[in-house]
């Protein structure tokens, strides 16, 4: 799974709040199949927590509380989203909350993506390069990926100055690196390798008495 | 002496120029936490249960729980310099040791990493840690004897190659002695020997190896060491890494002996390791699969068949004991994987009765069949007498009046408990045991006062070494005969005729 750069916080990764997300995202996607606005409803959902969340510190930490009732919270909810969001959506924030489980409206984003992505046999790369690349490369690289892995693949790129040339792709937990970097750090390995062995044979070639 | 830096650089040089760029393609997680020896990664997804995974710093981990989002993985090596958020690269591989010749001789680590500052291990081949054990049709019943050579251990529990037999006995009991004898007397069997120490000392350890240098024995002798202080993966993966090492000198037709110092400190690294991986415990707190732990270990002592070269592999297991208790859980079931056990008692030691051995309830399952057939016939009832003789003076200990037949039976068996004393780190050969035993059960020592007995067995092996060499050589000749040393075999008369001879000129000590 490749998580949004914006909502990427690995060290906090918390297996147990992912557990919840899965089972809530599961729940989600089915209203929105029965719905039939799946797409839409996912939309909102990221959105929320992507664009949203991270601006109005108050809100999340106003939902979070356990110190504040429901009836103010639904009240906050109404006031903020009737307008914009789909009654689903309200729903099942107002469900969130009612189940004290807000805190986990990032694990669910990620696990709806997550399986969203699987139901229509589709994956995220992201594409990592020392400078800005052109779509083109972009296309390239997905028609390879898409070969490679039969399925449909959507790339993101990203900058990364350390690599110093290359690309490197990340589907899932597999990385292709082609990077500078990993290439230089390679060559000194072996090369290490290889001198330690030389010098294990014949310690006289490079001693001088 | 200087390193020259052109040497260095032009083999650099060409490495540059041969080196070919390809995609490096891995499988990567995330560290979760880590801490006491272990770490949780998330991602990973691919992985195998026992496939090694890199951390940063080229630290070596082990996949241990697969879960439904997270993998559970042992580190060996210095879990402190791994971070949360680290990335984890899977090795598509499993963990292996270098094995072969080189090292012989070598103090090492579970991983094969020198600790004795003779510089690296140049060897060139590999074999996985955990391998599953040679199948029925691989294997022949065990047929050779390992001589110990320590006298109660040969004459009433005999060990035969391949076979695996438990030394169990409470602390200072003389465990470790025992194993350690039975490795100085392979010094010229061709047997190669592996002492595996698992959470103990490093003083006890630097001990134990000083004793096999003093004597020659590390010449033909790996030391595997995870002390005390190493990280529970390390010793708990000890014991494998050490049969690993064993494998490939029996595979190759060779023989090994194999000593575990100790199993009950493995289990305990391993109940450390479970229950921080969370794996629900269950009796005394061990997870569930401690047995197999065990049982996988020792069924890799195997006896080869024909075919497969006959090689094989002895192991000498050592558990020890809290107070005598053999009923606990790791006991029970090492006592249950064995084909027989030494059970070593505390009170016996202290009596001085060295090496402290209970003769009534050790016993040697496959043993037998292997024995020398000379000291088969001389020692057959030995075992049993033994226990009796203990049954008896523990009633004649009430002070009631004895008969004659009853107070000759004490006396030989006093005798016969003198007799099988041993001072440590002095291996008897074979033909000497049977020649003593001989003569002890047959009492050519019962007008030798009790006390006198050492110093009888000690002057009399010289007298024979020295003067009746012929009757060593003639006993030497003949052990394997179904008939030595039994009715009217030629050796039994040359040994009686030695004895008279001797028992003529001992002055016993007033």
């Amino acid at each position: 799974m490749t998580m949004d750069p914006k909502t990427e916080l690995p060290t906090v990764f918390d297996s147990e709040q992912q557990h919840i997300g899965n089972v809530y995202a599961k729940a989600l996607i089915g209203v929105g199949q029965a719905r039939g606005k799946l797409e839409s409803l996912l939309e909102e959902l990221h959105s929320l927590v992507v664009d949203v969340l991270p601006k109005v510190q108050n809100l999340r930490s106003v939902l979070e509380s356990p110190r504040i009732s429901l009836p103010a919270k639904s009240a906050v909810l109404d006031k903020a989203f009737r307008a914009k969001a789909s009654p689903e959506f309200l729903n099942f924030l107002k469900l969130l909350c009612h189940k004290h489980r807000f805190d986990c409206v990032d694990a669910i984003d990620r696990a709806a993506k997550k399986l969203f992505n699987e139901m229509r046999n589709r994956d995220e790369a992201v594409l990592i390069t020392a400078f800005e690349v052109d779509d083109e490369i972009r296309q390239r690289v997905r028609q390879q990926l898409e070969k490679m892995l039969q399925k449909e693949v959507e790339v993101r790129s990203e900058v990364d100055e350390a690599i110093v040339g290359g690309f490197i792709v990340k589907v899932g937990d597999t990385v292709f690196d082609g990077s500078l970097v990993n290439q230089l750090q390679q060559v000194r390995r072996v090369a290490v390798e290889k001198t330690n062995l030389e010098i294990r044979k014949s310690i006289d070639r490079f001693v001088t008495p | 002496m200087k390193f020259s830096a052109d040497e260095i650089a032009s083999v650099i040089q060409q490495e540059i120029l041969q080196y070919e760029s390809e995609i490096d393609v891995r499988e990567v997680g995330t560290v979760l936490e880590v801490g006491d020896g272990i770490a949780r990664v998330h991602g990973l997804t691919g992985v195998a249960a026992g496939e090694m995974v890199e951390f940063p710093g080229g630290i070596i981990g082990l996949a241990f729980n697969l879960e439904e989002n997270s993998v559970g993985t042992i580190i060996l090596g210095d879990y402190l310099k791994i971070n949360e958020g680290d990335q984890v690269k899977a090795l598509k591989q499993l963990l292996s040791v270098p094995v072969g010749k080189e090292v012989i001789g070598r103090v090492i680590d579970p991983l094969g990493n020198p600790l004795d500052g003779k510089g690296p291990i140049n060897a060139t081949k590999r074999r996985p840690v955990e391998v599953i054990a040679a199948g029925v049709a691989e294997r022949q019943p065990v047929s050779e004897p390992l001589q110990t050579g320590i006298k109660a251990v040969d004459a009433m529990t005999p060990i035969g190659r391949g076979q695996r037999e438990l030394i169990i006995g409470d602390r200072k009991t003389g465990k470790t002695a025992i194993a350690i004898d039975a490795i100085m007397n392979q010094k010229d069997s061709g047997v190669k020997c592996f002492y595996v120490a698992v959470g103990q000392k490093d003083s006890s350890v630097a001990g134990v190896i000083k004793i096999l240098q003093e004597s020659g024995a590390l010449e033909y002798t790996t030391v595997i060491v995870s002390g005390a202080s190493s990280p529970a993966p390390l010793q708990y993966i000890a014991p494998y890494s050490g049969t690993a090492m064993a494998e490939e000198f029996m595979w190759n037709g060779e023989h090994c002996l194999v000593v575990y110092d100790d199993l009950s400190k493995q289990a305990v690294a391993y109940r450390e390791l479970s229950l921080l991986m969370r794996r629900p415990p269950g009796r005394e707190a061990y997870p569930g699969d401690v047995f197999y732990c065990h049982s996988r270990l020792l069924e890799r002592s195997v006896k080869l068949s024909k075919e497969l070269g006959g090689g094989s592999i002895t192991s000498l297991p050592i558990i020890e004991t809290l107070e005598g208790e053999v009923s606990a859980y790791i006991p029970t079931n090492v006592i249950s994987i064995t084909d027989g056990q030494i059970y070593l008692q505390p009170d016996l030691f202290f009596k001085g009765v060295r090496p402290a051995m209970n003769a009534g309830i050790s016993v040697s399952r496959v043993g037998g069949a292997a024995q020398v057939r000379a000291m088969r016939n001389v020692a057959g009832g030995l075992r049993l007498d033994l226990a009796s003789f203990r049954e008896l003076e523990a009633f004649a200990q009430l002070g009631t009046d004895l008969d004659a037949a009853t107070q000759s039976k004490l006396d030989r068996g006093y005798r016969m408990v003198e007799l099988l004393k041993q001072k440590q780190y002095k291996p008897l050969n074979v033909v000497d045991q049977v020649i003593v035993i001989y003569l002890g059960t047959n009492g050519f020592l019962d007008q030798v006062p009790v006390g006198d007995v050492q110093r009888w067995e000690a002057e009399f092996l010289s007298f024979l070494h020295d003067k009746r060499k012929d009757v060593w050589n003639l006993v030497n000749q003949h052990k394997a005969d179904s008939a030595a040393m039994k009715g009217s075999h030629e050796t039994v008369k040359a040994v009686r005729d030695a004895a008279t001879e001797f028992n003529k000129s001992f002055k016993a000590s007033s």
